[in-house]
Formats: C-alpha cells, structure tokens, sequence
C-alpha cells in the first residue's frame, strides 16, 4: 500500500490498480483547474504520433477493411467498463464512422469469432450505417466460447483475396483472449495471408501474445496492447490513416464513374433503385432522386457504391477529394519555443482565440506554429487541424501565393 | 492372377488393380480398377472396350457365397447391368478372392465419386429453395434460355457459398475439453457424466486408440453406456491405474501402448542442441539427509542392497504424471519444429524525405529466419528493444500537385483585354450600387401559387413525402423485371471489352437475349400498364437501360467494321 501512494502518477495496466484512485493522478495548478495536467498527458502521446506521419508516401487509399471481434469468454471480463465488450462495441462504432469520414472509397466488413468458430457479421459495404447496426445487435448477445484465429483470418481472407491488387487488403484483430483454438496449423494460415498480401493488425486487450506478434510481424502489420479505454481508443483511431504501401507494384489506371444526381424534371419518373429492389413495401423507393450509372443507367440511391449491372465504382469528386488529405497532408506544426512566447504578436490562438496560458509546470507552451503562415495555435486546434479538417485555417485565409 | 499396379495412364488417372481371367459379354480378358474408371480389356487387344466412369455406377452387386459362379454385376445409372464373370483357373478360392477384392475397391472409389455431384446439386437446390428472389431469376433466365444454366451459377457464385460458409467450420479442441465434462453427483455414490456429440468428437481426435476400440467393440460386444463407463473408469481418468497391469479394461493396452511412446520420445530427444535433454536426469530430495537432491530411481524392486539415497520417495502418480508433462512438451515441440520457417521482410532503413530521387526500398528482401541453430547474438538481443526502422515504405512521384487541388484550368481562356478589363470592372460596381428592387407587383404571390397548383395535373404533382402508390401486384412484376433485366444486363457489360472469341460470341448471344428479352416480356408489358390507365414513364427507365445497351453495341459493331 505504501508503494502506492507514493508514485500516484505510475498508471500501468488496468487490473493492477486496485480500485480506481482517479483524484490522484489529477493535480491542480495555481488557478484551481484540473485540464493543464490531463492534457498534457494525454495529448504528448497524439502529438507524438502525428510527427511519425512522414509525407509524399504511397498510400494504399481503396481500403478493404475486415474487422474480427473476438467474442469468447474473455470479453466478459471487466477490467474495460462496463465490460470488455461493451466498450469495444462503443469504440468500433465511432472507429466506423471515422473511417469512412477519412476514407470515403474505402470498404469495410465485420466478422466474429465465439465458440470455436467464426461468423460473418456484415459484408464488404461502403455503407457506415449498415455496420453500425449490425454492431448494436451484438450488444445483446452473450460472449461465450474461446476465439478461434486460423477460422476467422482464412473467412477474412476468402473474401479479401479475390479483390483487385490495386486495393489494400486489411485486418484488423481485436483480441481479449490469450489462446486460440484452432483446427490446424496457424502457420500455414500466417503464410497464407502474407503470400495474398494480407495486412493484419492485431489490438490485445488482455497482454502481448506471441502469435499474434508472428502474425503482425509476418503480415507488415501493427501489434498493440491496449492499457485502459483512452488507449484502446488511440489504438484504435491510428488505423483510420491509409497505411503506405509496402509492395512495389506497377500504378494502375482504376476506371470511376462521377454520375450526377438527376435534375427534378425527371421526378415524375419512376425507377427502381437496385439497393432496394428486393426490400418489401414500404422501403422500395421508386420515383425519388438517385444518381444513375453512366454506362448501364442503373440507378443508386447513395454513393459510392460498386455498380452491380456493368461493375463499374461510382464515387463522386468530394469523396475522392477528401482521400486526397491523405496524399498531402498538413505539415506538423513547431513547437514555440518559451523565449519567443513573449515575442508573439497576438497572444491568443489564430483558430479559438484561447488566451496562451501563463504558468505552466510541464514546460510546454501550448503554442504551435504553422512553419507556412506563421501563425500560432493552440494545441487542441492543432490535432483537430492535423486529423480532421486537414487544413491550415491560417493558410487558407492568407491571401494565395503565386506559384 | 492379379496385381496392383501403379503407373499413370498419361490421363492421370492411376491403375489399382488388375485382374486377369475374367470373362465380360462373353469375351474373355482382364479387368483393370483405375482411380477414375473400371475398365475391361478383352484378350489379345489393346484398347478397353468397355469403360464405365465411377459416376456412371449406380450401385454393385454380387453372387451368392453358394454359387458355382463367380460373378459381380455392376449397375449403371441409365438402369443397364454388365456382369463380370471371374474365372480364375486356379479354383473357386481364388475366384472368391479375386472378385472380392474388386469389390472392396469399389466400395471405396464409388461413394466418393457420387457424394461430390450430389453435394453439387444439393447445394445449389437448397439456394434456389431459401431465396425466392433467385428461383424467380432462374425461371426467368434459365428456363427461358436467355442464359446457360453455367453462367448463371458463375454469376452467382456467392449466393452458394454463403449457406455452406458457417456450417461447415472445422473447429479445434479445446484444451480444456476432458475438464468441462463435469461430473454431477446423482443420487447416491453414482456418478453422471453427460457426453455432447462434440466431447465425443474430441475425444475421438485427441485419443485415435479410444476410437479404434469404439469401432471394435460397439455395438458388438457392448453397448455405448458400457463402453463410456469403462473409458471413465480407465487410466485416462484415473492415473493411478496406469501402473496397474492386472486389470482387463480393454483400455489397458492402450495404456501400455502409450507408455512405450513415451518412453520411446523420451529417448529421442530433441534436434535442438542447445536443449540438453537427454543429460536430464530426475532428482528428489535427498530423503537421509533431508537436504540436497539425489537421483531417482524409478525401479520399485526393494533390494535390500540399494542404499537409502536412492529409494525411492517420489510415489508411482507423481512420476507418471511428469512422465506425462513431458511427453505432452514434447509433443508440442516436434509440431513447432516441423513447421515451416518464418519469412520475415528485410528492414530496410528508412529514406530521407530531402532525397525523393532515389528509389528506395526497391525490392523487399525476405530471408529466412531458421529455429535452429541459434546463434548466440539472437539470444540475447531482444528485437523489440532494438529501433524498429519500420517497413519499406515508397515514394510518391507526383508531377503536378497543385493538379490535385485545383481543376484543371481551361485552356481556351476568354482572353480579356486590360483596358477592356478596366472598363468592365468600372461598370460593373456602378450597376451594383444602383441596384433596387424594381418589381412590378402583377398578381400577388398567394393567387400565383395557387394558380399554379390547380394546373399541375395530379399525377405529375409531387408532394413532399408522398410517394405515387402503384399497385402491389404490378409493382412486384416490375421488381422482377428489373431483376431479370439487370442479371441479362450483368452478363452482357461483363464481356466489354471482348478480347477472345469467347467473349465476342457470349456478346452477340447476350445481345439477342437482350433483344428476345424485350419482345417478350416489356412490351407486352408496356402494354398492358397502357391499358390499366397507368402512366407509361413507369417503364422509361427500363428502355432506358436497353437502349443504353443497344448504343455500346452499335459502338462496338460500328469499331470492329471500320478497324
């Protein structure tokens, strides 16, 4: 006990804690405001990350995602709150909508694994909602069974092998228990996802296991441990960056088609739509607006979808536009180092106008410099700079540079 | 006279067994047992007369044990039976023997070929009875010749394996399989054990001697209940009965066979030669001085002469169940020795993003990274403490990038003159300033709107939310029909651009069913919603379609002619 209270700040894995301590970690600073110290903590980590993201790298943008939920008996377990499983079907979905909020031509499937075998949940969609459903069915099924690897990865890839070489192949694992169950040799299916170009990566809940570090060793992919919910949960968002592309294979020329959606004058027009053609009464929709095929003039409700009739991926600009932040994204911001913090000509951030705070122990300033406009941010309005709006404001306001 | 041959017929297809002397429609030859046929050659030719494939075979039949002759009779699926009459000179044994052993072969080759074109079938029955929507397009489709039954399952494909998926998952074993089957006190002093079909299957894969011994004695000599009793009473429960020889479960042999095995690996060792096990030797606490450890010896013999450092102390269970933990580890590390090696990619070091000229990572080298020898430097170099220099990554080459940021720009600009452009900017702010409202107020807006409202006819009036509701019966056909028409239409866009003849040929054929198509199903169609009162831009869409169709085909009738 005496150990304990003497590193209050010593946060290792959740189980070890015996019972939550959570006013210890937090301190206060002179004004009585908690923030400074979580941030700090907290946010070092998404910065440091960030500054890893190296520009003008081939990056695999058509995704093709599976996700594998272990759903065996280790996910009852509590040490997430309120149990394991809950909280990762929580993550998953913000995980969801992120993805196709930064990779808008990407795909996207679920699988579980319980009692020896595997299930596929959803198909390869373009659709988040679609998923998001199908997620909150889980909510009411039981965890039970051991997890089987070798059945889920070879369901994953029977479905990600016949995809185009163009697109990435992806799996990610989410993995609560400490063994698998499987009917063969896993080293046969390890092989197997390297030679078709499988990347997979693996997020443990419980501790490091060593097969699935063969297996995101051998795959080129990436293998963390969760250590509480915050971290699952950055685990979780670093897989929603197109991951660069490692085999050297030729660029291809990839056929799209950009259909408008129909001006009104054809609203008296009824035509079925292919998502929906074999719902019954009332979901079919015929006679509403959908965007129509160039080549066979089938008609979709949402894009980007596959064409079903002549094969053809449909997406409009602004999805292809937004995978483009990937290609060029913002340069990460300096540092302003404390000497130049009284040099600063406006003292408050250029994105929320927050005053830059005085004292502060952790020796950071809080101020982030666009090395382009040289204008200063603070650091919340960096990581939303950097991940979501993938856009320098400051540069963007400046009046535009003749090239 | 008969011999098993091995060589390969130049098909593939391996020659089993021959056997000479056997009369077939009155000719006298040999019968040849292939993997794939049953073949009959009659004397002094050279070719097979007759050849029946495994699938062809409905069923086999032989002649009573009492008969003089000795005959086996094979039933086609057509219903037609050939007979071979077996006339080995050396006597009715050895025509028994021959024919029999014919027959042992086909009841093993047959079933194999007759399971895989049933399963065939059964599968795909079993997707046209569970999706309606798919037997409709079948009857649409296939019935109709518009498309080869062939083609349509390629089409497909997937809608097939989705039922067969889940099913049919080989599961592993747990390990903790044998632990789960809880006992429950029942009653007094007896004991239940409940058995799933899935113990059972476990128990069967881990043991292959316990399930040797079912296929023995059940159910001739004992019932299941019997059988289960007496596996749970033997030493794979019970660990002390191991030792014990008297007994006459039919599971000691299996326990004396075990313990060879073991005492077999344990002898081998390993190839590892850093594992220095066969130098291992058991040791126990020194039981004289009652410190130190001394040897075991595990011979029960009490000889007076042995001193009293090597009595033994460590009781029979005690050495078994080591004897067992060992030979489970070793178990374990021949099947991780016997995989293959681990390919690892070669990390390359990382490019410098000052330099993109140079290609990096090129080629992503792998080496094989073998589990023995071991080299003293893996040992003590941890590598996930060593700096992981990251894969390989690759350079983007972009030319022009502000291409991605922007439209590309028109090349015709409208060219404007400076002066003019003066001029134009100058007018163009004073019209601004000037700007009023200047509206002439006609009708007022309310009457306006209504006004509009009564001239639009009803059916083209749209209503937020409402949609035109078209009859259930009529808008089931016209789901239908787009369902069939896409399948047609599927078929066709998948063979552009035709390269080979047989894309070029599949075209035309899709083409004319396109075409059949719509002369039998849309215009009547068309038709008869005319004639309900229903709007005919209902099936606009559709001719849409076709006509789109048509169009490429022109295009592409209109390349071939000219190019």
């Amino acid at each position: 006990m005496a150990n304990m209270t003497d590193e209050p700040d010593e946060q290792g894995y959740r189980w070890e804690t015996e019972y939550e301590r959570t006013w210890e970690v937090l301190q206060e600073d002179a004004t009585g405001s908690l923030t400074a110290s979580v941030q700090d903590v907290v946010l070092g980590i998404k910065r440091r990350r960030l500054l890893e993201r190296k520009p003008n790298l081939r990056l695999g943008m058509m995704r093709h995602l599976f996700v594998i939920l272990d759903m065996s008996d280790s996910m009852r377990d509590q040490d997430l709150r309120p149990n394991r499983l809950f909280c990762v079907l929580r993550l998953l979905e913000n995980f969801i909508n992120e993805f196709f909020d930064q990779n808008p031509i990407g795909q996207l499937g679920v699988i579980t694994t319980r009692n020896k075998r595997a299930d596929r949940l959803t198909e390869l969609a373009g659709n988040p909602k679609k998923h998001i459903d199908a997620l909150q069915t889980l909510r009411t099924t039981d965890p039970h069974g051991e997890t089987t690897l070798q059945n889920s990865l070879e369901l994953a890839a029977q479905t990600l092998r016949n995809i185009p070489s163009h697109a990435s192949r992806e799996i990610i694992l989410i993995f609560g228990s400490l063994s698998s169950c499987d009917p063969g040799n896993i080293y046969d299916t390890t092989r197997m996802l390297r030679e078709c170009n499988i990347r997979c990566s693996v997020i443990g809940l419980a501790a490091e296991v060593s097969i699935c570090k063969t297996l995101a060793k051998e795959t080129v992919g990436e293998y963390s441990v969760a250590l509480d919910e915050p971290h699952l949960k950055d685990i979780l968002m670093s897989h929603i960056v197109p991951p660069p592309v490692s085999s050297n294979s030729d660029s291809f020329l990839i056929r799209m088609g950009f259909p408008q959606q129909k001006a009104l004058d054809r609203l008296d027009e009824f035509s079925f739509c292919m998502c929906h053609l074999d719902q019954p009464e009332p979901k079919t929709r015929y006679g509403q607006p959908g965007y129509f095929c160039p080549v066979c003039v089938t008609k979709y409700c949402e894009l980007p979808v596959e064409c079903r009739v002549c094969g053809l991926t449909l997406v409009s600009a602004p999805h292809l536009a937004r995978s483009y932040h990937h290609l060029f994204p913002v340069e990460a911001f300096e540092e302003v180092p404390k000497e130049e913090i009284e040099l600063l000509a406006d003292k408050k951030c250029f994105g929320c106008l927050t005053e830059t705070p005085h004292s502060d122990k952790s020796g950071t300033t809080h101020r982030f410099r666009c090395k382009v406009c040289q204008r200063t941010f603070c650091i919340d309005c960096d990581l939303f700079i950097h991940d979501t709006l993938h856009s320098c404001p400051g540069c963007a306001s400046s009046a535009a540079k003749t090239e | 006279m008969t011999r098993p041959g091995n060589k390969a017929n130049g098909h593939g297809e391996e020659i089993i067994l021959v056997v000479e002397h056997v009369k077939h429609s009155n000719q006298k030859g040999s019968l040849y047992v292939t993997s794939e046929n049953l073949a009959f050659q009659a004397a002094g030719k050279d070719s097979f007369d007759h050849r029946y494939h495994y699938s062809e075979i409905k069923l086999q039949k032989i002649s009573p044990e009492g008969k003089s002759k000795v005959q086996l009779q094979i039933v086609l699926q057509s219903d037609d039976s050939s007979n071979f009459h077996f006339l080995n000179p050396k006597g009715q044994v050895d025509q028994l023997k021959d024919r029999n052993s014919v027959k042992d072969l086909l009841t093993t080759l047959l079933p194999k070929f007759k399971k895989k074109i049933n399963k065939e079938m059964e599968v795909k029955n079993k997707a046209l009875q569970g999706n309606l929507r798919l037997q409709q397009l079948y009857r649409d489709l296939v019935v109709s010749e518009l498309v080869t039954a062939d083609e349509f399952w390629a089409q497909n494909a997937d809608k097939l394996t989705s039922q067969s998926a889940s099913a049919s998952q080989d599961t592993g074993i747990s390990g903790a399989f044998l632990a789960d089957v809880k006992p429950q006190a029942d009653g007094c002093n007896s004991v239940r054990y409940n058995l799933t079909p899935e113990i059972i299957g476990s128990i069967f894969k881990t043991y292959p001697a316990v399930k040797k011994k079912h296929a023995e004695t059940v159910p001739d000599t004992m019932t299941e209940q019997v059988f289960w009793t007496k596996f749970f009473q033997s030493h794979y429960f019970h660990k002390e009965l191991a030792g014990d020889r008297n007994s006459d479960s039919i599971f000691s042999d299996c326990a004396v066979t075990e313990e060879k095995e073991m005492i077999d690996s344990a002898r081998k060792g390993t190839n590892d030669p850093s594992a220095n096990v066969k130098h291992l030797k058991d040791m126990v606490v020194d039981d004289e001085e009652g410190f130190g450890m001394s040897l075991y010896n595990a011979d029960p013999s009490a000889d007076a002469n042995i001193t009293k450092t090597q009595k033994r102390t460590l009781n029979m269970t005690q050495h078994q169940l080591i004897q067992r933990f060992n030979y489970h580890s070793s178990r374990i590390l021949t099947a991780t020795e016997g995989r293959s090696k681990v390919w690892l990619p070669n990390l390359t070091a990382e490019s410098q993003p000052a330099t993109p000229a140079e290609s990096v990572a090129s080629d992503v080298q792998v080496e094989p990274i073998s589990q023995f020898p071991r080299t003293t430097s893996m040992d003590s170099e941890l590598d996930s403490f060593q700096k992981d220099a990251g894969p390989s990554r690759l350079p983007l080459r972009l030319k022009k990038t502000d291409r991605y940021h922007q439209a590309p720009a028109k090349r015709k600009s409208t060219a404007v003159d400076q002066r003019h452009a003066k001029r134009r900017s100058d007018n163009l702010k004073a019209h601004v300033a000037d700007l009023t409202t200047k509206r002439k107020v006609v009708i007022s807006s309310q009457i306006a709107a209504q006004a509009l409202h009564d001239v639009t006819s009803g059916k083209h009036r749209r209503q937020a939310g409402t949609d035109f509701q078209l009859p259930p019966p009529l808008k089931d056909e016209i789901c239908g029909i787009y369902a069939s028409l896409s399948e047609i239409l599927r078929h066709y866009w998948s063979c552009y651009p035709p390269t080979d003849k047989f894309l070029q040929e599949k075209l035309t054929r899709m083409k004319k069913s396109i075409e059949k198509f719509e002369m039998e199903r849309l215009r009547p169609l068309a038709m008869r919603v005319a004639s309900e009162g229903q709007p005919v831009q209902l099936l606009r869409h559709i001719f849409e379609m076709t006509k789109a169709a048509d169009n490429r085909y022109n295009t592409y009738m209109q390349q071939k002619r000219n190019g």
